[in-house]
C-alpha cells in the first residue's frame, strides 16, 4: 500500500509543479469555465427534484461564503459574526412580511429592498464605530468584536417576544418568486440561487480587479504602508464592511425565506465560523475557493449526516485533516501562487 | 514545517482510512431485522416496505436526547418486523440527524417527506425544531408528524399528533403533591420562550382551583449569566415552593438561589429534568419533584421489559432516557395500530384512525385524544439525597387538556 | 531654496518621558538632511510624529505653508510627504506592477499597467523591469527594498522619508541607493530627502547636512565632519554623556 501511495504522491506532484507555472489568470479562467457548466447543467443532468433544490440552497451558502471571502480572504480582516448579516437578511424579511403596523406588512421584495437598506446602514454604523474611531480595531481585537456583535444578536433574538419570534423564531408566509414565477422550489429555486451566485461572483470579481480591489488586497498585505501612500484605509475598510454585509444578508434572504422559517442561531456565532471552515477550505481569497467550499462541505455533511449516522463527523473531521494536508492554502488556494500573468 | 513529500504520504494514507472508516459505517436505513430466535414467528414480512422517518439530533447538544429518540424508535421496528410488520409489510427506519440544527432539520424534514417519501415522520426533540418540521410536513399534506418530545402544546392540524407530555398532564398532579407539603405559595420561574410561558397560563387557574396563591413570575433569558431579579423576587414573595421551567441551566440559576441562603425549607417542582438532565446538578437538587412520561426508575408493568429490550439492544449500559424514549416508541406502536385500522397508509385516513385508539404502552394505557394529543400515565419522581431519582408516584390516564378540534 | 517643512518645537512624551523634547529644524528643497542618533536617542519618535504615526504634544509642523500637526498620515502623503519604512514593506502577495499600482493609484489615477510610462520608467530605475509580473515575495531582500522606494515615488512625494534604507544592503547595494538619492534630488524627483541612519559611510556619501540627536533634542547640526568634531556629538555617541 506504501508503495503505490508513494509513487502516485509522485506523480502527481510533479503534474502539479508544472501546473503551477501556468499563469493564475489562465488557470483561473478554467476553473471558472469548468465550475459554471457544472453549475449549467447540474439541473438536467439530475432527476431528483429534491436534490436540485438542495444545490440552490448550496449555492446561496456560497453567496455568503462570497462574503466572507471578500472581507477576509481579500480584506484580510477576519470576522467571527458574519452571520448577524446573513441570519438579519433573513429575520428583517420575516418581520417585513408577517408583522403589521403602518406600512407593514409589505410583499416580498420591496420587504427585501428594506432589509437590505436596514443591513447596510447598520453595517455602516458598526463599521465606523470600528474602522474611524479614536482606537480602530485591527485583526484580532475586530474579530473578537465581530463574535461579539454575533453573540448579542442572537440573545436578542432569543429575547426578542413577538417581533423576533423569541426561541421559536419567525415562521415564512411568502414564497419566493419573481415575474409571476415561483421559484420556491426545484428547479426555479436552483435557477434564482444560481443566477444570484452568479451576479455575486461576478460582481466580486469586477470588485478584486477594480482599484479598490487592489487598495482593499493591499490593506491584508500592510494596513500601515497602504496608508502612507495616501490612501484613507478607514473608509476603504468601512465600504468593503457595508458591501459585504448586503451581500451576506442577500444570502439569508434568499436561504431562511426558502427554508419557510428563521430561529436565532440564524444570526449567531455557530453560523458564523461555520462559513469560515468553507473559505478556509475552498482556499481564501481566491473567490471560486469559497464557493466550491462551501458546497462540497455543505453536499457532505447532508448527505453522510443521513447514511453514516454514527461516524459521519468522524468521516468530515478526518477529511478536513487529510484536505488541510494536501492544500494548506485551500483546495483552490493554488490561484494564489505561481506568476501573475 | 514538514516536507511536501511528507504532507502528501500523511495524506494520502489519512485518505485510506477515511475509505475505511466510511465503508465500515452504520447504514441510515436501517432494514431491522435483528429478530430475536422465536422459534415460533409469524411470517416474514414482504412487499412494498412501510417507511418511517426519524428526525433526531444525533450530534450537538441534544445528542442524548436524540439517540434515545432514534434507538427507542429501532426497538419498536425490531419488535413489529419480528412480529410480521404491519398489514404484513416490513417497516423501513430511515434516519436523518439533524444535529440541533433549525437549517439542517429543516433540509432532513424535506428530504425525508419529498425524496423518501416517507409516509410518517417522527420527531424531532427542540421546539424550534418542531415548528420547522410542522410547517414542512403540513405543506405537503401526504405525510403525518408525530412529536414524541415534551412541549407547550397548541399545535393543532390534521396530521400532527403529540406523544410527548403537554403541561396540563404534568401539572395537574403534581402542584397539590408540592402544595400539600410545603405549603401553597407559588412562584413561578421560567425562561422567556413559549413553552415556559404556557405552561405558566395552564399552570395558573389550576393554582387557584386548589387554593393555591401566586407570589411571584419571573421570566429570565434561557441563558442568563445573572439571577439577582429572580433572587430578589423568592426573597420577597417567600414562595413555599417554585415552579419551574429553565431547562438550560436551570442548575447555575439553584446555585444562585442557594447561594443567596433563600432556599431554606423552599420545594421545586419542574416539568422538564428528566434522566440526563441531572447531570452537573445532582444533590443541589435533592427534594426535587419532577413529573414526565418516562423515567428509568419508573414504575409499570411493561416498563422492566422495555428496559431489558432496550439493554439487549443496544448494550447493557445503555438507557433509553427520557420522555422522548417512550414518546417515540409509542409513536411508532400508534401508527402500526392506525396503519391497520386504516387499512392503508394514506395519511388522512390514518390520521382519522389514530383518533380514539388505545395502546398498551410500558407504563400503562395510552390513549390518542380528539386533540391529537395523548392520554397517558404521568410518571412523578423526586431527587434524593444522593442526588438520584426515586419514583413517587404514577398518574394514570393523565388528560392532555389540548383544546384543538378538527 | 524654498522652505518646505518647518519644525518648530515639537514635543512628544510618553507617560512623562519626553522622547522628543523641544524640536526645531527645518528642510530646503534641493537637500538631503541625515537624521542620527544613538538608540534612544528619539529619531524614531521624531520620524513617527513627522509622518503621522503619532501627533506632537506641542509645537508645530509645516509643510508648504500647510500645518500638518494634526492631520492624519494619509492626507500628509496627499501634501507631498513620501515614506518608505525601516522593515521593508512591501505587499508580498501582490506582483511587483501591483505593487507599484499602488504607489500611482492615488486619487483616482487608473493606471494601465502596460501602458503606463510611471509604471515603466520606475521599474527600469529600480531594475525589475524582468519581474513585473512575480510576486513580490520571490524577491531578494535587497530587491524588496528598492520596490519599496519604488511605489514611494510613484505617489510623487515633495519630501521623502527614509527610515534606515541601508540596513540589511551590502556595501554595493548601500551605494547604488546613495546614488539613487542623490539623483532623485538632482533631476527633481524629489525635493528634500530625511534619511535617519546609523550607517555614517552612507550619510557622509549621501547627505550635506546632519541633524543629531541625543536624548529628545538635536544636539548638532551641521556637515558630516563638522558635527563628528564637536565634543558634544563625541560624548553621545561614546557614552560619556548621561
Amino acid at each position: 500500500m506504501f508503495t503505490l501511495s508513494n509513487s502516485l504522491v509522485k506523480v502527481i506532484s510533479a503534474a502539479w509543479k508544472r501546473a503551477v507555472e501556468i499563469p493564475q489568470s489562465e488557470r483561473r479562467r478554467v476553473t471558472e469555465i469548468v465550475l459554471g457548466v457544472l453549475l449549467f447543467s447540474l439541473p438536467f443532468v439530475l432527476s431528483d427534484l429534491f436534490l436540485i433544490d438542495r444545490f440552490g440552497r448550496y449555492f446561496v451558502w456560497a453567496i455568503f461564503a462570497i462574503s466572507v471571502d471578500l472581507m477576509w480572504g481579500y480584506g484580510g480582516m477576519l470576522t467571527f459574526g458574519h452571520a448577524a448579516f446573513f441570519g438579519s437578511g433573513g429575520y428583517l424579511v420575516a418581520i417585513f412580511t408577517t408583522r403589521g403596523g403602518s406600512f407593514l406588512p409589505l410583499p416580498l421584495w420591496p420587504a427585501v429592498g428594506l432589509a437590505l437598506f436596514v443591513i447596510a446602514v447598520f453595517s455602516f454604523l458598526l463599521a465606523t464605530l470600528a474602522f474611524r474611531g479614536r482606537l480602530p480595531l485591527r485583526g484580532v481585537e475586530f474579530a473578537v468584536i465581530t463574535l461579539a456583535v454575533a453573540f448579542l444578536l442572537e440573545q436578542y433574538a432569543r429575547a426578542g417576544g413577538d417581533l423576533t419570534g423569541g426561541q421559536n423564531g419567525i415562521l415564512f408566509e411568502v414564497r419566493l418568486g419573481m415575474f409571476g414565477l415561483d421559484l420556491h422550489r426545484g428547479r426555479g429555486f436552483y435557477a434564482l440561487a444560481g443566477i444570484s451566485l452568479l451576479i455575486v461572483y461576478v460582481v466580486a470579481r469586477v470588485f478584486v480587479a477594480s482599484r479598490q480591489g487592489l487598495i482593499t488586497r493591499g490593506i491584508r498585505g500592510n494596513e500601515d504602508r497602504v496608508e502612507l501612500l495616501g490612501y484613507n484605509v478607514p473608509n476603504v475598510k468601512v465600504g468593503l464592511f457595508v458591501m459585504v454585509a448586503v451581500f451576506a444578508g442577500y444570502a439569508g434572504v434568499l436561504f431562511y425565506v426558502h427554508d419557510g422559517i428563521v430561529s436565532p442561531t440564524a444570526v449567531g456565532a455557530t453560523a458564523s465560523t461555520q462559513v469560515l471552515l468553507w473559505v478556509a477550505l475552498g482556499g481564501r481569497g481566491t473567490l471560486a475557493g469559497p464557493v466550491v467550499g462551501a458546497i462540497v462541505l455543505q453536499h457532505l455533511t447532508a448527505t453522510l449526516s443521513g447514511t453514516l449516522l454514527d461516524t459521519w463527523l468522524l468521516v468530515i473531521g478526518v477529511l478536513l485533516i487529510v484536505v488541510v494536508l494536501v492544500f494548506p492554502g485551500g483546495i483552490l488556494g493554488h490561484l494564489n501562487r505561481g506568476p501573475a500573468r | 514545517m514538514m516536507g511536501k513529500t511528507t504532507r502528501a504520504k500523511l495524506a494520502a494514507f489519512a485518505a485510506m482510512s477515511l475509505i475505511l472508516i466510511s465503508c465500515g459505517g452504520n447504514g441510515g436505513e436501517t432494514t431491522t431485522t435483528a429478530a430475536p430466535p422465536d422459534t415460533t414467528a409469524p411470517a416474514e414480512p414482504s412487499g412494498d416496505p412501510i417507511k418511517i422517518g426519524i428526525l433526531a439530533d444525533l450530534t450537538g447538544p441534544f445528542t442524548t436526547y436524540g439517540t434515545s429518540l432514534a434507538r427507542s424508535a429501532e426497538l419498536a421496528v425490531a419488535e413489529i418486523n419480528a412480529a410480521g410488520g404491519i398489514m404484513g409489510r416490513s417497516v423501513e427506519l430511515i434516519v436523518e440527524d439533524i444535529a440541533t440544527d433549525v437549517a439542517v432539520t429543516t433540509d432532513k424534514a424535506r428530504k425525508l417527506v419529498e425524496s423518501d417519501k416517507v409516509d410518517v415522520v417522527i420527531g424531532p426533540i427542540g421546539s424550534d425544531a418542531a415548528d420547522a418540521v410542522f410547517k414542512t410536513v403540513t405543506q405537503d399534506g401526504k405525510t403525518i408528524m408525530i412529536y414524541p418530545e415534551t412541549y407547550e402544546g397548541g399545535k393543532c392540524d390534521s396530521l400532527f399528533f403529540s406523544t410527548g407530555a403537554v403541561p396540563a398532564q404534568q401539572i395537574r398532579p403534581m402542584l397539590p403533591l408540592l402544595q400539600k407539603e410545603y405549603g401553597p405559595k407559588v412562584l413561578l420561574f421560567g425562561a422567556d420562550y413559549v413553552w415556559p410561558r404556557r405552561s405558566f397560563e395552564i399552570a395558573k387557574p389550576i393554582i387557584k382551583e386548589i387554593g393555591g396563591e401566586l407570589v411571584g413570575e419571573v421570566y429570565l433569558p434561557l441563558i442568563a449569566d445573572d439571577f439577582t431579579e429572580l433572587v430578589k423576587a423568592v426573597r420577597t414573595g417567600k414562595p413555599d415552593y417554585i415552579f419551574t421551567l429553565y431547562p438550560a441551566i436551570w442548575g447555575a440559576a439553584l446555585k444562585a438561589l442557594t447561594d443567596a441562603g433563600v432556599m431554606e425549607g423552599v420545594g421545586v417542582g419542574t416539568t422538564f429534568l428528566g434522566d440526563p438532565d441531572l447531570a452537573g446538578i445532582g444533590a443541589l437538587a435533592a427534594g426535587t419533584y419532577t413529573a414526565l412520561p418516562f423515567f428509568t426508575s419508573a414504575e409499570g408493568v411493561g416498563v422492566a421489559a422495555f428496559m431489558d429490550a432496550f439493554k439487549a439492544k443496544f448494550g447493557a449500559d445503555q438507557i433509553p432516557s427520557g420522555g422522548e424514549a417512550l414518546g417515540a416508541y409509542n409513536a411508532i406502536y400508534l401508527y402500526k395500530l392506525a396503519v391497520e385500522a386504516a387499512g392503508s397508509t394514506d395519511a388522512t385516513a390514518v390520521a382519522n384512525a389514530m383518533v380514539g385508539l388505545k395502546f398498551e404502552s410500558p407504563t400503562g394505557t395510552v390513549t390518542m385524544e380528539a386533540s391529537h394529543h395523548l392520554r397517558q400515565t404521568i410518571q412523578l419522581v423526586r431527587v434524593n439525597a444522593e442526588g438520584l431519582y426515586e419514583h413517587v408516584s404514577s398518574f394514570k390516564d393523565q388528560d392532555p387538556e389540548e383544546s384543538c378540534s378538527l | 531654496m524654498t522652505t518646505l517643512l518647518e519644525v518648530r518645537s515639537v514635543r512628544k512624551s510618553f507617560g512623562g518621558f519626553a522622547a522628543v523634547d523641544d524640536v526645531s529644524f527645518e528642510l530646503r528643497s534641493g537637500e538631503i538632511t541625515g537624521l542620527v542618533g544613538s538608540n534612544g536617542a528619539g529619531k524614531t519618535t521624531l520620524l513617527n510624529v513627522l509622518y503621522g504615526k503619532t501627533f506632537a504634544d506641542s509645537g508645530s509642523i509645516i509643510m508648504n505653508g500647510t500645518d500638518v500637526t494634526k492631520i492624519p498620515a494619509f492626507e500628509r502623503v496627499r501634501l507631498g510627504l513620501g515614506m518608505v519604512f525601516q522593515i521593508t514593506s512591501v505587499f508580498h502577495e501582490l506582483s511587483v506592477t501591483e505593487n507599484l499600482q499602488l504607489g500611482a493609484l492615488r486619487k483616482g489615477r487608473e493606471v494601465r499597467p502596460s501602458s503606463d510610462t510611471d509604471i515603466d520608467a520606475i521599474l527600469a530605475l529600480i531594475g525589475l523591469q524582468s519581474r513585473r509580473f512575480d510576486i513580490a515575495s520571490t524577491l531578494s531582500h535587497g530587491e524588496q527594498q528598492w520596490l519599496e522606494i519604488g511605489m514611494v515615488l510613484l505617489a510623487k512625494p515633495q519630501i521623502l522619508l527614509l527610515d534606515e534604507p541601508t540596513s540589511g544592503m551590502t556595501r554595493a547595494e548601500a551605494a547604488k541607493t546613495a546614488d539613487l538619492c542623490r539623483s532623485l534630488l538632482s533631476n527633481g524627483t524629489v525635493a528634500a530627502i530625511v534619511v535617519v541612519e546609523h550607517n555614517i559611510d552612507f550619510i557622509r556619501r549621501v547627505s550635506e547636512r546632519v541633524l543629531v540627536m541625543h536624548r529628545g533634542g538635536i544636539i548638532a547640526s551641521g556637515s558630516i565632519d563638522e558635527v563628528q568634531k564637536d565634543q558634544l556629538v563625541r560624548d553621545s555617541f561614546l557614552g560619556r554623556m548621561q
